[in-house]
């Protein structure tokens, strides 16, 4: 009767054995497996009872159930809209201070945790399912970073209504709360950081997180590029090298300290040699890094409307740079005017040059930028506050689209 | 000032003169451009784009008081050209007058042919070959005109002071269709607020109303 039940004993543990011996393998604890038979011919229940003491004696003997990990994967979509949700803030556009916008995710992880334990009744013990716990996103930080002192600052958190793998705040009932609302009035570079946590379960399925992040150009006045051609370019002189306004004659003389304080103000903006040459010259035709004085604005046909204008030249039809030298074109009568007046006028026509073009929204003023309208030559000074050189709203947009990434998108205005 | 201060003014101005003469490499000389490219790349076009204009808001009224002729009618390109300080690219339009809206124009009939005086709009662009290359050149200010198309157009003399050549004033011209008229200018709509998407109908009785005076 006895070697019968060791027999069956030995039978039965054979295939507890090979059951096991599956998942030792992978754990590499394969202590079950030494058993000697001998050790097994014991009365009925005693081996159930001996195994159950030496499991719970040595904790590690639990790894022999090790939980199962399948799947995964994650992604993490961002979007950011103004609140009327008239438009769509790309990566690397330009927003308006002061305006809501919505942020919104769409958050997925994937995959999932089998957990398991030790099943020894019958024995031998076997792995057996206990649970199942899913790998999902269980919410998403947002931080804003940007020039403020006391950056950066945590927009807030979104979660999800439930243990969902896939969850988008933009449906509702989805998210909580369903989306954030930022505006700022800092103005300058924002990024806005979301951080996607991910429960990776007790199998610890990596990664635990996803950052994903998207800049935009915080201004108050609706930014805008000279641009043309097809495809569409941006035009502008080129990013290097030191720009020179030239003086034709001595009639321009009279121009000189504005034309100095002019690219005085636009050399400190781009952080680059822009000077007045000494003397009377001109521009070779091919020289795009020359500016020249002219005052014929207004006289030739297809001259557009104001008080002056850049004298254009070629371009690159790729790049949108200047491929020929430009001027600044006074009209004939432009003498007598304040020197105020002429400082603004110039810094606005190399703002053309640099690749600007007339910003004249509700959103901007004189003081705000150089590109709004100018009152030429007249004889009183400009209102107080009147920007005479670019503003950081006229920098911005050249240094980091026009000399940048060429994004001109823009969500605000 | 003194007579020496007199003098030395004197000669920093025939000084400046001799450096400045024409015929000297001036800024954007289309010809030299040209020729420069040509050794260069002949094959490729030279492209160009013209002066930025700084259009304020105008409503119809004045529009309509400060332009010397308002029409509607048709454009068909006739010549392209390079301007007179060689430094841009013109194209002459025929006008084909649809409605006579405000002021004159010269007659389209004479007892001799060889008289009749031109109805022409000249603007900014056109595509033409100099010195072996191809030049083109586009208004950034304003949409391209399509010939055949209806346009209402808002005209002043163009200054190269010929008789029956106009030139669009403060950017008015208007594409027209059943959909209301579409001004051609970058940031139309903002310039022209009482005139863009309006029907043509309105728009022609606000300009003869403003011709007519108050």
């Amino acid at each position: 009767m006895t070697h019968n039940h060791c027999r069956v004993l030995l039978l039965g543990l054979g295939l507890g054995m090979g059951a096991i011996s599956n998942t030792e393998t992978a754990s590499g604890d394969s202590s079950l497996l030494t058993a000697r038979p001998a050790d097994l011919c014991v009365a009925p229940g005693a081996l159930e009872a001996r195994h159950r003491r030496s499991i719970e004696a040595r904790p590690g003997r639990m790894q022999g159930c090790p939980p199962i990990p399948s799947g995964g994967g994650e992604d993490l979509q961002v979007f950011i809209t103004k609140a009327d949700a008239s438009c769509t803030v790309e990566n690397g556009s330009y927003v308006r201070a002061l305006t809501l916008y919505e942020l919104h995710v769409l958050a997925e992880a994937y995959g999932q945790c089998t957990l398991r334990g030790p099943d020894c009744s019958p024995l031998p013990c076997t792995c057996v399912t206990t649970g199942t716990q899913l790998r999902w996103p269980s919410a998403v930080g947002i931080l804003l970073i940007n020039s403020h002192p006391l950056s950066p600052f945590s927009v807030g958190p979104i979660y999800p209504n439930g243990v969902l793998q896939q969850w988008d705040s933009r449906v509702p009932g989805q998210a909580s709360p369903p989306g954030r609302g930022w505006s700022t009035s800092t103005l300058g570079e924002a990024t806005l950081r979301f951080t996607e946590f991910i429960f990776t379960t007790t199998c610890n399925i990596l990664p635990s997180s996803k950052v994903v992040e998207r800049t935009a150009y915080v201004l108050e006045c609706k930014p805008e590029w000279f641009t043309g051609g097809t495809p569409p370019v941006n035009f502008h002189g080129p990013q290097t090298g030191n720009i020179k306004i030239v003086l034709p004659s001595a009639a321009f003389e009279n121009a000189r300290a504005s034309a100095e304080a002019a690219a005085a103000a636009w050399a400190k903006g781009l952080g680059r040699n822009i000077s007045v040459q000494p003397g009377y010259q001109t521009c070779e035709s091919n020289d795009s890094l020359c500016i020249q004085l002219k005052n014929d604005h207004g006289t030739q046909p297809g001259d557009p409307v104001g008080c002056a204008s850049l004298g254009t030249a070629t371009y690159n039809p790729t790049t949108g740079v200047w491929a020929g030298s430009t001027s600044v074109r006074f009209e004939p009568n432009w003498t007598g005017g304040h020197p105020d007046n002429l400082t603004r006028t110039i810094a606005h026509e190399l703002g053309h040059y640099c690749g600007l073009w007339n910003r004249e929204h509700a959103s901007c003023s004189s003081a705000g930028t150089i590109m709004s309208a100018g009152n030429c030559y007249s004889p009183d000074p400009p209102p107080a506050g009147t920007a005479l050189g670019p503003t950081s709203e006229d920098v911005l947009p050249v240094m980091k689209s026009t000399y940048g990434n060429q994004v001109r998108s823009t969500c605000g205005w | 000032m003194t007579a020496r201060t007199q003098i030395a003014a004197g000669l920093i101005a025939v000084v400046s003169a001799l450096t400045s003469l024409p015929g000297t490499a001036q800024a954007q000389d289309l010809r030299a451009l040209a020729r420069a490219h040509a050794a260069k790349n002949a094959e490729a076009p030279l492209v160009l784009t013209g002066p930025p204009g700084d259009y304020q808001p105008k409503n119809v009224h004045d529009l309509a008081r400060e332009s010397d002729v308002v029409l509607r009618g048709t454009l068909t390109p006739i010549a392209t050209y390079l301007g007179p300080n060689e430094d841009r690219i013109l194209t002459d339009y025929r006008i084909d007058v649809e409605q006579l809206l405000a002021g004159k124009m010269p007659p389209m009939t004479s007892e001799k042919p060889s008289n009749i005086p031109p109805r022409v709009l000249t603007v900014y662009g056109g595509e033409l070959r100099l010195e072996g290359v191809w030049l083109r050149a586009s208004d950034p200010n304003r949409e391209e005109i399509v010939a055949g198309k209806s346009y209402l157009l808002f005209l002043m003399p163009s200054r190269r002071d010929d008789p029956g050549y106009y030139e669009i004033y403060h950017g008015g011209i208007f594409e027209v269709s059943s959909d209301g008229v579409k001004p051609l200018l970058k940031g139309g709509n903002k310039v022209f607020k009482d005139i863009a998407g309006s029907a043509i109908e309105d728009v022609i009785a606000n300009v003869k109303m403003a011709r007519r005076g108050p």
